[in-house]
């Protein structure tokens, strides 16, 4: 189950720590490195890759994501909001009579219900994740971009710099794994 | 695909399921059981006693075509992941010769259900235009030999592409897959077409008057649904007593993905027969829904979308549930007894405008066919080794999932 700490962990922004930069070619020897890194016991790795690896996650030990609440609640909210729009507008505001049916007939509403769920709730996670995730930032201030590479065909392991994780011991550890090229990133 | 550093590089043949003879024989009492149970009801109301007939061989009839048409689509679609579970659905469908023989059987029940099969003069609930347009296609001989004639195609091609797959099994023969892809895109073309022909002939015409151009796809998804609900809870047991191998463990979280999935298209297909029949409000069509809202009939309406789409659309919507096998197990039987209680629903209300429940012609007739549908499916596991370990995809599948 989701922790809230957890949550508040997610949405805040990163601490500038230095990060090592560990660049594979394939995604085989990036799901081995992070298991022999996790193994070594280095704190808060991370690991950028153009597509999803499937058990990656579960490696790295990333907590599963909140976005699925929001869109729960944005979608449970759209639904209702509809439902009670639908019944205002032709029953209550604006009362008509449709083949003699009921004012409130629930099936004749069911599509606009499920629309109006899908709608807000899609719509909503998108924004969430775009402000969320700092994808919506001015360009000027995302300090050391990473290179569009990373989202194309190589693969790259983060480890940050920090007392448990010595600097000299990180850049062995990832030229002993067979990064291609290993980079540190400072703020 | 997983980059575990235990990959499999070798296919282990676990060889055929070892089920103990008690079991099978197990199986063949319940059915006699249930035959006799059977009797009984026919004895005492034959109308009762034939669509009880009608309901639990149909529900098995759907279960064994499940099983081909899972397999022909994971052929036709060139699907890596699902080899290793083949057996399983190749097995289900091994019931449909035994299925040829209780629809001829039906046809002793045919003129106690279908009022106008004693001839249209009799008949006098048709208005004259539906009568003219529908005298030639609900015609006995025409009738029940299409009805047989497509059962005969479906197990000469399921027939065919089995046996090509326990071919491979003791030679690499590689080009028999490509050969069963063919085969499986001549079934299903056929399959779409004649299946919807017959759930009209089966089960929509116990009402002449009435029409619904929904019909074949909302028999269709609940064939489709209560399929992968057994092929779900047989992989689980199969892996629980080794006879698959234990990594299929991502193979069946993706089972529960499909029967998420299919709770969703059930549901939609079932709102949208009945949104447009109550929205249209026509006379000649909304009998159908009236007749099953009334005199307690809905009480068993409200159990189909709790069964179909509440309770699995609900239970497996986190990612974590659909790794809960006691969860999927759960599941997959509500949705199986949801199927059974569908055609129930379908069948029944037609000539009995009073609820009735399940008696004992229902149970009996429940026990004979999904024993003899149990032994013939696990009689074919023990036939037959349980993973297909010729197949050239059978590694890649191994190798699935996390």
């Amino acid at each position: 189950m989701l922790k809230l700490s957890d949550i508040i962990k997610q949405i805040k922004p990163p601490e500038n720590v230095p990060l090592m930069v560990g660049v594979f070619l394939t995604p085989e020897e990036l799901y081995h490195a992070a298991e022999k890194a996790m193994d070594k016991g280095y704190k808060g790795v991370d690991a950028i890759t153009p597509f999803p690896i499937h058990g990656l996650d579960e490696v790295l030990k990333i907590p599963s994501s909140w976005l699925p609440y929001a869109t729960l609640i944005a979608g449970v909210s759209g639904s209702a909001f509809m439902l009670w729009f639908q019944w205002w507008t032709s029953s209550v505001n604006y009362p008509l009579n449709v083949g003699g049916k009921p004012l409130f007939s629930w099936p004749a509403f069911a599509p606009i219900v499920f629309e109006g769920g899908e709608l807000l709730g899609g719509v909503t996670t998108f924004i969430v994740l775009l402000i969320t995730a700092y994808l919506c930032r001015p360009r000027a201030l995302i300090k050391n971009p990473l290179e569009a590479k990373f989202t194309d065909d190589t693969f790259a392991l983060l480890i940050p710099i920090s007392k448990e994780n010595n600097q000299q011991d990180v850049e062995t550890f990832l030229k002993g794994v067979g990064a291609d090229e290993i980079r540190l990133l400072t703020v | 695909m997983s980059f575990h550093n235990d990959k499999i590089t070798q296919v282990i043949d676990p060889g055929p399921w070892k089920i103990p003879s008690k079991v099978t024989n197990l199986f063949i009492a319940i059915a006699l059981f249930g035959a006799i149970l059977w009797v009984i009801g026919l004895l005492t109301n034959p109308l009762r006693a034939w669509s009880a007939y009608l309901i639990n061989f149909l529900f098995v009839y759907f279960l064994a075509l499940s099983g081909i048409l899972f397999t022909a689509i994971q052929y036709m679609t060139n699907a890596k992941w699902s080899p290793v579970l083949r057996r399983i659905p190749e097995g289900m469908s091994s019931f449909l010769p035994i299925a040829f023989l209780f629809l001829a059987i039906f046809w002793l029940g045919i003129p106690k259900l279908y009022d106008w099969f004693d001839g249209w003069e009799n008949f006098h609930g048709l208005t004259s235009d539906i009568k003219r347009s529908k005298v030639t296609w609900l015609s006995q001989p025409f009738f029940s030999v299409r009805l047989l004639f497509f059962l005969a195609i479906w197990i000469l091609l399921a027939k065919w592409i089995v046996a090509n797959s326990i071919k491979q099994d003791n030679a690499a023969l590689p080009h028999l897959t490509k050969f069963n892809t063919k085969l499986s895109i001549v079934f299903t073309i056929f399959f779409a077409i004649s299946f919807s022909i017959t759930s009209y002939d089966l089960l929509m015409s116990l009402e002449p008057n009435w029409f619904s151009t929904m019909f074949g796809v909302y028999v269709f998804s609940g064939l489709f649904q209560s399929g992968i609900a057994a092929i779900t809870i047989i992989a689980i047991f199969a892996r629980r007593q080794d006879a698959l191998p234990l990594t299929i463990k991502g193979h069946i979280r993706d089972l529960g993905g499909f029967l998420f999935a299919l709770s969703a298209f059930m549901s939609y297909i079932g709102f949208c027969q009945f949104m447009l029949i109550w929205y249209a409000n026509l006379p000649e069509e909304t009998f159908y829904y009236i007749k099953r809202t009334q005199e307690g009939w809905w009480f068993i309406t409200l159990l189909l979308p709790l069964l179909k789409f509440v309770i699995p659309f609900v239970l497996l919507m986190p990612s974590q549930a659909k790794k809960n096998e006691k969860l999927l197990l759960f599941v997959s039987v509500c949705i199986i007894l949801g199927e059974w209680i569908d055609i129930y629903w379908m069948v029944l209300p037609t000539h009995f405008s009073k609820i009735t429940l399940p008696g004992i012609a229902d149970i009996g007739g429940l026990l004979f066919f999904v024993g003899l549908f149990c032994y013939t499916a696990f009689s074919f596991y023990k036939k037959h080794s349980m993973v297909p370990t010729g197949d050239p995809k059978i590694l890649t599948s191994l190798n699935w999932g996390a």
